[in-house]
């Protein structure tokens, strides 16, 4: 079962989305900021991480550079409700206005484009 | 010679009170399991007083000795909810509606594959490596202190290989297995469940002309469900063979649900989206409420002629609760709110916020 951690400092969206995520068959982490998501990384794996850009103190940015940090092929996917900024460090860019099913469709590629490249890797 | 009361004696006939029992009564714990079944299965009261009666027989410690608690085939079309049943049950029991072993029979179709289930014995390839479902503790895994039951199902028995009907014919006789490495495991702690959709297409054809559920008229025929059951009764004896048969405990045939029951079961389908919205995010919730229209919307998106409802808890999904999850997205629901959700003319879905005072209202009516 693939392990993803959701970042959202709305608890509502943050919640609702792990749920989401379950009935879809992941196991889903929530995270209401990125420290505890950093925390959440330090003690355990996970195949991806969806987080919020726009979040009090540390942003979704500086978290995904910090996943990548990590893990440079580490998948991150950043929810936005602003326009989408070019960074190297986020796999995927996801407008909040149209969440759902559209997030569902992007992890699906991420992880499965994560899987392709570790096996070409073990290749 | 000793001299004792006698049941031919006057006298003792006499003395003694004679007090009626009610052998149908349950006990309290198998009742409070059949208050939660049936307030979340529609339709399919056969199959619920059979699970019931094994368990209220298991209860009182009266399970056959080196058998499974209890054998039963579960006959109906797709989409009938023969899985549910046991999803329900397992929750009613353990709390998580995964809480069974699921054998997909249809895995199992070619004779190696066997393996996958009880491990590759010594001396193949993949000895040691392949790791059985069925092990001793995986049917523990969700044993508690207080209930020491484990729910197994072969789904869709009608798809397996020769080998694993000889390994089923010994698990329903003696509940009993031996893994590739010899172990031995005990499945007399099991009820287990059998499904099958064999008949389907006739039984269908009996009740509408269509298969599965369809939402057209039922024929009017008083004696419907005992021919449908008839159906699919003979359906199995053909295919299955009588070693088989006589391993049963019961053979349940799924009724094909009225237009009215679907309704039952989108109201209920509803009700859990709520409770997985409270769930998910606590004291913070909103509430939702969907016109009648777009409740016949759902039924008509939901349901299929060909895989009966199967279809309906996806449909709410899409439409019902990723539209409210976009909206918590975006800042347009929050803690306190009750959206109301309807349908345009053009089909669209249309999503609105009832003030607080009123949303209170309408959500608690």
């Amino acid at each position: 079962m693939k392990n993803i951690l959701v970042v959202d400092d709305n608890e509502m969206l943050c919640r609702l989305a792990c749920d989401i995520l379950r009935t879809e068959g992941y196991r889903a982490v929530p995270a209401s900021n990125a420290a505890e998501a950093l925390r959440a990384l330090e003690e355990e794996e996970f195949d991806l991480l969806v987080t919020d850009s726009q979040m009090p103190g540390m942003s979704g940015l500086e978290l995904a550079r910090a996943a990548r940090d990590r893990n440079p092929h580490f998948p991150v996917i950043v929810m936005t409700a602003f326009e989408p900024v070019d960074c190297e460090h986020v796999t995927l860019w996801l407008p909040k206005q149209y969440l759902f099913p559209n997030l569902l469709e992007k992890i699906r590629y991420c992880l499965t484009g994560a899987e392709q490249e570790s096996e070409t890797t073990h290749r | 010679m000793p001299s004792g009361p006698s049941t031919d004696n006057p006298a003792f006939l006499e003395e003694t009170t004679v007090q009626p029992l009610d052998a149908t009564r349950r006990g309290e714990a198998t009742r409070e399991i059949d208050a939660f079944l049936r307030s979340r299965i529609v339709g399919q009261d056969a199959a619920v007083d059979a699970v019931l009666e094994l368990y209220q027989v298991f209860l009182v410690g009266m399970s056959p000795q080196d058998r499974p608690v209890g054998n039963l085939l579960f006959l109906g079309p797709t989409g009938s909810g023969k899985t549910y049943v046991i999803e329900v049950l397992a929750e009613a029991l353990f709390g998580n509606p995964h809480a069974f072993i699921k054998v997909d029979c249809a895995e199992f179709q070619e004779h190696h594959e066997i393996a996958k289930l009880i491990g590759s014995p010594p001396g193949y390839i993949g000895h040691m490596h392949t790791q059985p479902i069925l092990t001793q503790e995986a049917l523990t895994r969700w044993h508690t202190e207080k209930l020491k039951l484990t729910l197994l199902l072969f789904d869709e028995v009608e798809k397996a290989s020769e080998s694993l009907w000889q390994l089923m014919l010994g698990i329903l006789d003696k509940a009993s297995l031996t893994l590739g490495d010899n172990t031995h495991v005990d499945l007399s702690q099991c009820l287990i469940f059998l499904t099958s959709n064999l008949g389907a297409s006739e039984m269908s054809r009996l009740a509408e002309g269509g298969l599965g559920f369809a939402i057209q008229a039922p024929i009017e025929d008083a004696h419907l469900d005992d021919k449908i059951k008839r159906t699919a009764t003979e359906a199995a004896r053909k295919k299955f063979s009588p070693e088989f048969m006589n391993r049963l405990d019961k053979v349940v045939v799924f009724n094909t649900l009225r237009p009215d029951q679907l309704e039952h079961i989108l109201e209920l389908e509803l009700a859990k989206v709520q409770r997985r919205i409270e769930g998910a995010v606590g004291q913070n919730h909103f509430k939702f409420r969907c016109t009648p229209e777009i409740k016949q919307w759902l039924l008509r998106e939901g349901t299929d002629p060909k895989y009966g409802a199967r279809h309906l808890k996806r449909v709410i999904e899409k439409n019902i609760v990723y539209g409210l999850a976009n909206l918590v997205a975006t800042g347009q629901v929050k803690a306190g709110d009750c959206v109301s959700i309807s349908i345009k003319a053009d089909g669209g879905l249309t999503f609105v916020k009832i003030a607080a005072a009123a949303g209170a209202e309408s959500a608690a009516a």
